[in-house]
């Protein structure tokens, strides 16, 4: 039997082949995606255990609801719609305390100090700190256009929202993060 | 340029949409106004710590957890081609076009088809209406026609009386939006 080349294959012809309960092919577009979906849970959820737990959630969602599908968005932006639905159901439920930073921290290269090692661990945290202080309406569009890199169409397709209300929010969430890092500054200022 | 509209080039700036001019005039704005240089040393700060934060790969054996998840499942996909919107659109669009290309044909070719359908002894009763509705056709297109047709006249003999007048007052509009213009271009740069 001819072996199927699935890593040349479109997402779309993916998919197709996908329907017909061909997991292989399921298993190079999960491969093809799991870390574009991991790292926007992960930047939403300080939690490894609960970000690795969320992410299977949304694949097997993706799975389940693959025939729903429509190849007029691509496939990136219907995985990050359910993605970020599935995060925002999450948090919402859970109440989610933002605070935790367990398991977060770098682990040192082998040419890296631990004095720098734990420099870019304090602006990882300054940074996690911020985000986490923002509303989910907020976090969320700046999350994806400066953390994973989308465009602003992008984004509205993603959140369902129109372009300038996620232009507007991507702005104001930037204003509302310069504020509390620049208090945040004053406050350590004050302390010493 | 003035404080307020040091944020919107601080946002494109963060975008990386800002042009070159846009770019200068921060530069200027900010080298003389402290406030506003702190501001943009602010979002600097904001857009630096995102920069320096790191890629997140999935954990290992990620893959194979999902699959065993999913192995246990048996979803009821509903097959068949998908009408999405552009699809329905397009085909409506599709019919309409072909539709109005034949009623245009009809329209031009109107005699040579009512001869062509008055052939067919069944159509005979669908003809008999045609044939009065070409008529009333006919007589509208041309009463329409001298309708232009005088209009034309009236405007020729009014626009060879008012030729200069017209062209007097089109010049001074011009002249008008020339120096306008010239003036909005200053003040933007004054700015």
């Amino acid at each position: 039997m001819r072996m199927k080349d699935y890593k040349s294959m479109e997402d779309y012809a993916l998919i197709c082949e996908c329907l017909k309960k061909d997991d292989e092919a399921f298993a190079e577009l999960m491969a093809r995606y799991k870390s574009l979906a991991y790292s926007i849970v992960i930047r939403m959820v300080n939690n490894k255990d609960d970000a690795d737990d969320l992410a299977q959630e949304i694949f097997v969602k993706v799975y389940i609801n693959l025939d729903k599908y429509h190849p007029d968005f691509k496939f990136s932006t219907w995985l990050m719609r359910i993605a970020t639905n599935h995060v925002i159901d999450f948090r919402r439920k859970k109440k989610y305390d933002t605070t935790s930073i367990e398991g977060m921290l770098t682990e040192p290269e082998h040419n890296e100090t631990p004095e720098a090692v734990a420099i870019v661990n304090e602006r990882n945290k300054q940074l996690k700190d911020a985000l986490d202080s923002l509303p989910d309406m907020y976090k969320m569009p700046i999350v994806l256009y400066h953390q994973q890199g989308m465009s602003y169409q992008d984004i509205s397709d993603v959140l369902g929202e129109p372009l300038s209300k996620v232009k507007n929010r991507i702005f104001r969430g930037r204003k509302l993060l310069k504020d509390y890092l620049t208090d945040s500054k004053v406050g350590v200022a004050y302390e010493l | 340029m003035s404080c307020n509209k040091t944020e919107d080039l601080i946002m494109r700036y963060m975008d990386g949409s800002i042009s070159e001019m846009e770019a200068v005039k921060l530069n200027e704005h900010i080298s003389e106004c402290e406030l506003c240089r702190e501001e943009f040393q602010a979002y600097d700060e904001v857009m630096a710590l995102f920069l320096e934060s790191e890629l997140e790969e999935a954990p290992p054996e990620f893959e194979e957890r999902v699959m065993a998840r999913i192995a246990c499942l048996t979803p009821n996909y509903v097959r068949g081609p998908k009408w999405t919107l552009n699809n329905v659109s397009g085909t409506l669009w599709g019919i309409y076009c072909i539709l109005f290309g034949f009623g245009v044909m009809a329209v031009m070719y109107r005699d040579a088809v009512l001869e062509f359908i008055s052939k067919n002894p069944s159509a005979a009763s669908v003809v008999s209406v045609l044939y009065p509705i070409r008529d009333r056709f006919v007589q509208l297109t041309s009463e329409f026609t001298q309708m232009f047709e005088q209009l034309a006249v009236t405007f020729n003999t009014y626009a060879a009386q008012s030729r200069v007048f017209v062209l007097t007052v089109l010049g001074i509009i011009i002249a008008m939006q020339v120096v306008i213009y010239v003036k909005n271009k200053d003040k933007a740069e004054a700015e």
